[in-house]
């Protein structure tokens, strides 16, 4: 029996998908784990030992926590923007779900005779789509607290707003370096160049403006302005509870995976291994586990930036960074004549 | 300048004004009529380098007439000399005018005494209840105000949730709030000094925010009517009260040693001062000598318990700026602090540990190696916040230039404690005038070097007020140890009970004994003020007794309260963010503040 080739492709698409969001689902629940875990041992805490534990970690905590959320009472602000209201956390984890669809995940494979890519699609224009993409997720939060009616939601959305277009905006620059030196914007021809060297070797400052916007693009400590508990309570988030309150907590976690996951392709190599070793999805893997890493280890050590600091931060020292990245990258260029 | 020559002065100056002197356990108290009041104190103010307003409150003499009087204690940093004038007020005309426009801190202390005792001070910029709701009526601390059966009033109801049921009562008025946006906020100003001008609401662009009482870091129940333009502060008015649970009052219907745990409650984290200023104020009133063994262990629990307030204050502070790790930190090494409480008291917090006249029993076994551990570990530790704190970046932008006042400010305001010591002012009373032998210990008072404070001078301060306070308890060990087997408690029978022993010999043991629980310790009629240098400024309790078992008043003179009264003035013109680093800074306990 022979499928059609659109059968097949519609049947490796939708199941690619559905892998990779269960994959990212489950990353999300442990991800609060690692997180209370990470967190309390830095603070001299015990952290999560009690929910199913093994070896002092409860590996059953996040399940809990996730019954725990679905009973709790959903809460509707008698004055709020139904519609706006609800579909914001919809916004906010479809946005970071979507991302995923062109990241390239491991080399293409022949199983069974036939020749499996583990990307969902290959773009040819990926960067670009993630940065729209990533764009888009804060109208989420944007929403979510103009639709609360209430004052710190509107504030955290406000600051929001601020934060993320302004750090896009360096965000975005700092890959154009890396694209100077792949010559494409499909991250599967990204990966596939740089299987020996990668890219952080001939982008460093690249790399870091790029992680340091991508701290801020996810709302972490310390640009955490949106949500800043000491301030504005919890933010945007304020008058969210029950599931409504998990889909944001959710797609905070999914785009600190992506920004991470963005980060290994474009500068680390993504599933390429160092000096071509090994190629596979473990790489990426690692590599995304250690920038979570570092964003915990962050939130752990420093306070958080005031909002116009961060602004001037990201106007007057991201961007014209960024912006001196990309003419020394031409010109360095240039000169070599590659 | 000494008591004397002051009044002196002050005789030469007002020869009508002056009604009456009266010297009592070396406080002088000059009364004078209401007319003089205003005259007298501008005069002290400017002539006589009085540039505190410390205190100010009221004592009910009911059924006497006139029956009120009012009490302004005045301190003088430069002369170290402290003043206070009485003026007597009928129950039937009860206004004075006001001293705000000579010293602005005392907005709150009239606003207090308007709201406790129904007394109207003319000229007030913004006379409304300060601790109790502005529907409640009558006066609480007056002592004709009926004790019990208050109506507990809620915002909503039963009348209100359930309409038809039969008994519902009436929904109350609609109540006036500072803040709450809609007809009530435009009775109130937002600023000391400014008239009552309603709030523009939807014309300006600028936006209310009701900030507490519940609010994660308003450090308790502290409200805030905050009023920004983007996030920009335009106007913080501190609303407080929430907390209020009327310590004062329940101490003039407990005795003397009973009302011991009320003041426990007061500053939390610092109960064994509050326990200390109310013990040496009744020492003070009836004369009593503490043996050396208890000032020693008093000053040991004290510093201990200092660095223990600090490790607090610096660790939400940090917290309330993001770095959630000092205040885990902060918090582990306080642990340590409690269990010598627990150690020597039974209870981590509420103490109650310090008697009339000493200790409530010796200290323990093992006290002294506890407290050896516990100030070994601290420097390390402290090393450890600065590791994290003092070379950031982010914290020093967060910290350095924000909320700036000078000293002239937080003087008028009294300021007192390490917010005043920030603005370069030496005063600590530790120094200034010792009590339980703080003169016979080595240490510094840390003092900010720059022209004006901010949040980052007061931290600065507090870290090395934790090193100084370890200085304290190293050589108060070294004493420790010389007094031990000595008396922990005076030998003053009418102060504190004889020993087991002596009960089973001696009769007047057991008649002290009897007379001590049965009816407690009778003071002589009079008022005594003693204070202590609290990790938050000068504690002091004035405690009036009209020579029965309990208090006639008690009155507390806490730190917090008047360090709030400066919120407005700092956080004006700085950012939202900034002000949960401003209220960290002042180091507000609401249990302080509201009593």
């Amino acid at each position: 029996m022979t499928l059609d080739p659109i059968v097949i492709t519609l049947i490796e698409a939708v199941v690619k998908t559905i892998v990779v969001i269960v994959a990212l689902l489950t990353a999300f629940a442990y991800l609060t784990l690692v997180e209370r875990y990470v967190i309390a041992k830095i603070q001299s805490r015990i952290g999560p030992n009690r929910v199913g534990a093994i070896g002092g970690i409860a590996l059953l905590q996040p399940i809990a926590d996730a019954i725990k959320m679905i009973f709790k009472e959903d809460f509707w602000p008698s004055q709020a923007d139904k519609i706006i209201y609800t579909i914001a956390p919809g916004i906010a984890v479809g946005t970071a779900l979507l991302a995923w669809a062109v990241m390239p995940l491991h080399p293409s494979t022949e199983i069974f005779g036939y020749r499996v890519d583990f990307f969902i699609a290959d773009v040819n224009i990926g960067v670009l789509y993630l940065l729209a993409i990533g764009s888009l997720g804060v109208y989420g939060i944007v929403l979510g607290g103009w639709g609360s009616n209430n004052k710190y939601s509107m504030l955290g959305a406000l600051r929001s707003t601020a934060q993320m277009i302004s750090y896009e905006v360096s965000l975005g620059l700092a890959l154009v370096g890396v694209l100077m030196i792949s010559g494409s914007l499909s991250l599967v021809t990204i990966v596939e160049k740089q299987s020996f060297i990668w890219n952080v070797v001939w982008q460093p400052l690249g790399f870091i403006i790029y992680f340091i916007a991508a701290v801020a693009e996810v709302n972490r400590l310390p640009f955490d302005l949106p949500e800043a508990e000491t301030e504005l309570v919890a933010g945007y988030q304020t008058e969210y509870s029950s599931l409504k309150f998990a889909l944001f907590y959710m797609a905070e976690y999914i785009n600190m995976i992506t920004v991470s996951a963005i980060a290994a392709t474009m500068f680390l190599g993504g599933y390429q291994g160092p000096f071509g070793i090994l190629p596979g999805v473990h790489w990426l893997v690692l590599k995304i586990m250690f920038f979570i890493f570092v964003m915990m280890w962050m939130r752990g050590t420093l306070p958080r930036f005031r909002y116009d600091q961060l602004m001037r931060f990201g106007w007057q020292v991201l961007l014209p960074l960024a912006l001196a990245n990309i003419f020394i990258t031409a010109l360095v260029m240039l000169v070599v004549g590659a | 300048m000494s008591t004397e020559t002051t009044l002196q002065k002050l005789r030469e100056r007002f020869p009508n004004a002056i009604q009456n002197i009266y010297p009592f356990r070396g406080e002088t108290t000059v009364t004078l009529p209401r007319e003089s009041l205003l005259q007298v104190a501008r005069w002290l103010y400017t002539d006589l380098h009085f540039e505190m307003l410390l205190d100010l409150t009221a004592l009910d003499w009911l059924p006497r007439e006139p029956r009120f009087d009012i009490l302004y204690y005045f301190l003088s940093m430069q002369n170290n000399a402290r003043l206070r004038l009485r003026v007597q007020l009928a129950s039937n005309d009860t206004n004075i005018p006001s001293l705000t426009t000579i010293y602005p801190g005392a907005n709150f202390y009239e606003r207090e005494v308007f709201d406790l005792f129904g007394i109207t001070f003319n000229g007030h910029p913004f006379l409304h209840r300060l601790l109790l709701p502005d529907y409640v009526t009558g006066h609480p601390l007056r002592k004709d105000h009926p004790l019990g059966y208050e109506p507990v009033e809620f915002t909503h109801t039963y009348a209100e949730i359930q309409p038809g049921k039969p008994n519902a009562v009436a929904p109350p008025k609609p109540r006036r709030l500072i803040g709450s946006v809609g007809g009530a906020v435009t009775e109130l100003p937002l600023t000391l000094g400014e008239p009552a001008t309603p709030w523009s609401g939807g014309q300006s662009e600028t936006l209310l925010i009701n900030m507490g009482p519940h609010h994660p870091s308003t450090h308790g129940v502290l409200r805030v009517a905050l009023e920004v333009d983007g996030e920009k502060i335009v106007n913080a008015m501190p609303d407080i009260g929430y907390l209020h649970t009327g310590i004062e009052k329940n101490a003039e219907y407990k005795t003397y040693l009973k009302a011991i745990p009320l003041f426990d409650r007061m500053d939390y984290f610092a109960t064994f001062f509050n326990d200390l200023a109310y013990c040496l104020a009744v020492e003070k009133l009836m004369e009593v000598d503490v043996p050396e063994r208890a000032q020693v262990a008093r000053v040991i629990l004290c510093e201990v318990q200092r660095i223990q307030s600090h490790l607090i204050a610096v660790g939400s502070q940090a917290m309330d700026i993001g770095a959630v790790t000092v205040m885990t930190y902060a918090f582990r090494e306080r642990e340590a602090a409690l269990d010598i409480f627990e150690m020597v008291a039974g209870a981590r917090m509420m103490t109650s540990y310090f008697r009339f006249g000493g200790l409530a029993q010796d200290l323990p076994l093992g006290f002294s190696d506890a407290v050896r551990a516990f100030i070994q570990m601290i420097p390390p530790r402290l090393k450890e916040y600065e590791d994290l704190l003092n070379k950031n970046p982010i914290w020093l932008m967060r910290t350095r230039g924000i909320a700036e006042y000078t000293a002239e400010q937080a003087l008028a305001h009294s300021v007192t404690g390490p917010m005043l010591r920030a603005t370069g002012v030496n005063w600590d009373l530790r120094k200034a005038s010792p009590y339980s032998g703080y003169e016979q210990y080595d240490f510094e008072v840390p003092v900010s070097t720059r022209a004006k404070a901010d949040v980052l001078e007061c931290y600065y301060i507090r870290m090395e007020e934790m090193r100084q306070s370890i200085r304290i308890v190293e050589q108060a060990l070294a004493k420790l140890e010389k007094t031990r087997g000595q008396p922990y408690v005076t030998s003053n029978r009418k102060v504190a009970p004889p020993p087991k022993q002596e009960l089973q010999s001696s009769m007047e043991a057991v008649i002290h004994h009897f007379k001590l629980w049965t009816e407690g310790i009778t003071p002589p009629v009079g008022y005594a003020y003693a204070s202590v240098e609290s990790p938050r400024g000068e504690l002091g309790f004035l405690v009036s007794s009209d020579g029965t078992p309990k208090p006639h008043r008690v009155r507390v003179r806490t730190p917090s309260f008047a360090n709030l009264q400066t919120l407005p003035m700092i956080s004006k013109g700085y950012y939202l963010a900034d002000l949960v680093g401003i209220i960290a800074m002042t180091d507000i306990i609401l249990g302080d503040v509201d009593r």
